[in-house]
């Protein structure tokens, strides 16, 4: 019985010695990944990071036409994703965009002079409406982040105007 | 009395079971109506099983209503464009991209007057697909015509080409969009019949959706190809027509009532 306590308890000093390094080793690597980001908080993205390092751009293209052209949308290399797991929050909640200076998307891709131009069209924050937030809550605990500077001009109501010659029943 | 207590307790097991049956049977469509709602997103390339279409019935369309476009500008992010500091507003406003025009047509000699809600038609042989140099511009197997922003260059030729002017161009930087519809400057969009709901499962548009909450269900979304759905069941029940027939688009949108 004794014996057997004292090797339970070598047991569990080994382990935390081994994982301890690791979280050490692992604090060393990490270096963009924002702190408070849900990234932060994984071992990993979803291939492992140095594959990510230098393929994520290759993974995200090859998704951008599965999606927009076949309506392939449930597979984990989604920009969307990407964004969701890295964005970092401000104290009050508000999500920092991803590719403002420092986070992580902008960090490396400024050290790499490279110039990404996913954001012209791409929001850089996870942004949602409200119904779409409660759907995305009820089903993956996300949670909600109204679109930023959500008190946009209005755009006009409806228009009339001719569609063209003929278009007269 | 112990055995008075097992009495109890198993009289009490039974109507709990009892209870818990009741309350199964009342809860378990819902769950399951609810989880159909939210279904999975798409995991497989769509294909011409299904064509995506709509009847507007303009006779029920009520004048001066525009849920439609509301509901759309919403769903789609439209609202959230910016007037640029200083543009003049009549310019804003034919620039600013809108992908539902309610047009008025009236017959001259009846002065009859009706509503179209005039969207992107997703015609089986699109002008805005044949003209488009880089082919941004492409029919999805389900029938739906989009642009794919990433190959536009800008040029604007389908806007030229469209027959139904239900083309947008995007003039100006957008600061603030949705993460399920990216829009930037340069690029020319219209309606995509929400394929963001399409790819998730989703039954309707969002501008259906909004014309039955106003009471009016003049928008009848629905599969083409489905001869018990109700786009079809709408379409043999009512007289309709194309816009610009003439031109065998052989349109996705059909207009019962003009």
């Amino acid at each position: 019985m004794a014996n057997a306590v004292v090797r339970g308890c070598l047991v569990c000093v080994c382990l935390v010695g081994v994982l301890g390094a690791q979280a050490a080793q692992a604090a060393g690597d990490v270096d963009l990944v924002i702190e408070g980001s849900k990234a932060a908080q994984l071992d990993s993205c979803v291939e492992p990071t140095e594959f990510m390092r230098r393929n994520h751009m290759e993974l995200i293209k090859h998704q951008r036409d599965e999606t927009v052209h076949k309506g392939i949308r449930s597979t984990k290399y989604s920009l969307a994703g990407c964004i969701e797991c890295h964005v970092s929050y401000t104290a009050d909640e508000t999500p920092v965009p991803v590719d403002a200076e420092g986070q992580f998307c902008n960090g490396c891709h400024e050290f790499a002079a490279v110039d990404v131009n996913c954001f012209g069209c791409h929001s850089s924050v996870p942004s949602y409406t409200e119904n779409e937030a409660a759907e995305l809550a009820a089903k993956e605990g996300l949670k909600w982040h109204p679109p930023l500077a959500m008190s946009g001009p209005e755009t006009a109501g409806p228009q009339s105007g001719a569609v063209g010659e003929g278009n007269r029943p | 009395m112990s055995n008075n207590r097992e009495h109890v307790n198993r009289s009490r097991r039974h109507f709990i079971g009892t209870a818990a049956g009741v309350a199964a049977v009342t809860v378990a469509p819902g769950v399951v109506l609810h989880s159909l709602a939210i279904a999975e997103p798409r995991s497989e390339g769509v294909t011409d099983d299904v064509r995506w279409g709509m009847l507007i019935d303009s006779s029920k369309c009520a004048d001066g209503c525009d849920a439609c476009v509301t509901a759309c500008n919403i769903e789609n992010g439209l609202d959230l464009q910016q007037k640029p500091d200083g543009e003049v507003e009549s310019k804003w406003d034919r620039q600013v991209a809108k992908w539902i025009r309610v047009v008025k047509v009236q017959d001259n000699l009846t002065e009859r007057v009706s509503n179209l809600p005039m969207m992107c038609q997703h015609c089986e042989h699109p002008p805005c697909v044949d003209v488009c140099p880089t082919g941004a511009s492409f029919r999805r197997a389900d029938g739906i015509v989009l642009v794919d922003r990433h190959t536009c260059i800008g040029c604007r030729y389908c806007m030229m080409a469209c027959p139904y002017k239900a083309r947008s161009f995007i003039h100006e930087a957008v600061e603030v969009k949705l993460t399920r519809t990216p829009r930037g400057k340069g690029c020319v969009e219209s309606c995509n019949l929400c394929v963001h709901r399409r790819d998730n499962g989703e039954s309707s548009t969002a501008c259906a959706d909004a014309c039955a909450a106003e009471g009016n269900n003049a928008i009848v979304f629905g599969d083409l190809k489905d001869p018990d759905g109700p786009v079809r069941k709408a379409l043999a029940a009512l007289p309709s027509r194309q816009i610009r027939e003439d031109l065998a688009l052989n349109t996705g949108v059909r207009y019962a009532g003009v």
